[in-house]
C-alpha cells in the first residue's frame, strides 16, 4: 500500500514537472522570439536608442530564466543563445543594420531549435 | 569537478531511492519486466553522470517513471493473475517422473547440457532422481526429488524433537534489541535485560545475542581491542 501511493506521488510529480517544463520552454523561448521581433521594428524604424535597451531587456529576462530552462534543456543549446544574445548590442547601430537583422534571425532559429528539440517526440 | 561529484551523489542516492521502492525483489531473480527496467535504469542513470551538459532531469524523470510503471504492472499483477502470466510468463514442466520433455526443452530453447547444468546447481546429478521439474519464470529450475531418491526427513527417521523448533535467532545485534524477534520467540526485553545483567554486560558491550523461546542463549561480547573478544555459551 505504501507502496502504492508513492508510485501515485511519483506520477503526479511527473505530471507537474512535464506540465511546468512545456509551460516554461513554451513560454521563454515565445517571449524571447517576441522581444527579438520587437528589437528588429526598432531597429530597422532607426531607433537605435530602443533597440538597445530592448536588447538589455532581453538579456536580463535570459539570464533570469537560463537556470530554469537548465533543468530541462542541454546547456550547449543554451550557452549558444547566452553568446548570441549577447553579442546583440554590437551591431545595435546604422552601419550593421544588416548583420544585426541576421543576428537575430540567427538567435530566433536557435530558440526554435530548442523548442522543437523539447517538444518533438521523434 | 565538484559538479560532477553533486551529480553522481544526487544520482547515487535516487538510484537507492527508486531501488528501494521497487523492493527486494529487483534485487533477488529478476522477472522478464523487472530485468528490463533495471537494466533501463543502469542505463538512465550513467548518463547523467557521464554527460554534464545533459540536465540532471533526463535522466531522473525516465529513471521514477520507470519505477513508477514497475510499481503499477507489479500491483496489477498482483490483482490480475492473467496479466501477470502475460507479462511473466509462466514456469514449465521440463522432467515428469525422471523422464525430460524434450518438447518444452525446444520450447525454452534450453539444451540438455543446460538442464544437466541446472540440475547438477541443486545436487542432482541423474535426471531420473527426479519426480517433477520446472523451469520458473525467472529462469530458475525447482526440482522435487522422486520420493526414494530423495533424503529422509526426521519425521520418516521417527526422531523425536530435542527442545525446540525454532532456530537460534539473534536478540540483541550490535548493541541494538530485535524486538520482533523476541516476540516470535515469546521473550522481553526485560529477559534480555535479565541475561545482560547476569554475564555483567550493557547492550553496548554486546555484539550478538541468539536465542529461541527455549531458556538456551549464547552471547558474543564485543571486542574492546581489536584482538579481544570472548564467547559464552550456556
Amino acid at each position: 500500500m505504501v507502496r502504492m501511493r508513492s508510485t501515485i506521488a511519483i506520477l503526479i510529480a511527473l505530471i507537474a514537472l512535464v506540465i511546468y517544463s512545456n509551460w516554461l520552454v513554451h513560454h521563454v523561448t515565445q517571449t524571447m522570439v517576441l522581444q527579438l521581433e520587437e528589437i528588429q521594428i526598432a531597429c530597422n524604424s532607426q531607433n537605435y536608442k530602443e533597440g538597445t535597451a530592448k536588447i538589455k531587456e532581453l538579456r536580463e529576462y535570459y539570464k533570469s530564466k537560463e537556470h530554469l530552462l537548465a533543468l530541462f534543456i542541454k546547456r550547449d543549446y543554451l550557452g549558444s543563445v547566452g553568446v548570441s544574445i549577447w553579442g546583440l548590442s554590437a551591431y545595435s547601430q546604422q552601419e550593421n543594420l544588416q548583420d544585426l537583422n541576421s543576428e537575430i534571425n540567427k538567435t530566433k532559429a536557435q530558440l526554435m531549435v530548442i523548442e522543437h528539440l523539447f517538444f518533438s517526440m521523434l | 569537478m565538484i559538479v560532477l561529484i553533486l551529480r553522481t551523489l544526487i544520482v547515487y542516492l535516487l538510484i537507492i531511492v527508486a531501488m528501494r521502492l521497487m523492493g527486494k525483489r529487483q534485487l533477488g531473480q529478476l522477472q522478464p519486466s523487472e530485468l528490463v527496467s533495471t537494466i533501463l535504469i543502469s542505463n538512465l542513470a550513467s548518463i547523467s553522470i557521464e554527460s554534464q551538459e545533459l540536465p540532471l532531469s533526463a535522466s531522473i524523470v525516465p529513471v521514477f517513471l520507470i519505477v513508477a510503471l514497475e510499481l503499477c504492472i507489479s500491483a496489477i499483477c498482483l490483482q490480475f493473475p492473467k496479466v501477470a502470466q502475460l507479462i511473466s510468463g509462466t514456469p514449465i514442466a521440463v522432467i515428469r517422473d525422471g523422464v525430460i520433455d524434450q518438447k518444452a526443452l525446444r520450447e525454452l530453447r534450453f539444451s540438455a547440457s543446460d538442464l544437466l547444468e541446472a540440475l547438477r546447481s541443486k545436487d542432482i546429478f541423474d535426471p531420473q532422481e527426479v519426480s517433477y521439474a520446472l523451469i520458473e519464470t525467472n529462469g530458475t529450475i525447482s526440482v522435487c526429488k522422486l520420493h526414494q531418491k530423495d533424503l529422509p526427513t526426521r519425521e520418516d527417521l521417527n526422531i523425536a524433537l530435542e527442545g525446540t523448533e525454532k532456530p537460534m535467532v539473534p536478540f540483541i545485534v550490535d548493541g541494538k534489541v530485535l524486538v520482533k524477534n523476541l516476540c516470535w520467540c515469546k521473550k522481553s526485553t526485560n529477559w534480555v535485560f535479565k541475561i545482560l545483567e547476569r554475564e555483567h554486560l550493557t547492550l553496548k558491550q554486546t555484539l550478538i545475542l541468539l536465542g529461541n523461546e527455549t531458556e538456551t542463549y549464547q552471547i558474543i561480547k564485543k571486542a574492546v581491542s581489536n584482538e579481544n573478544s570472548s564467547e559464552t555459551a550456556l
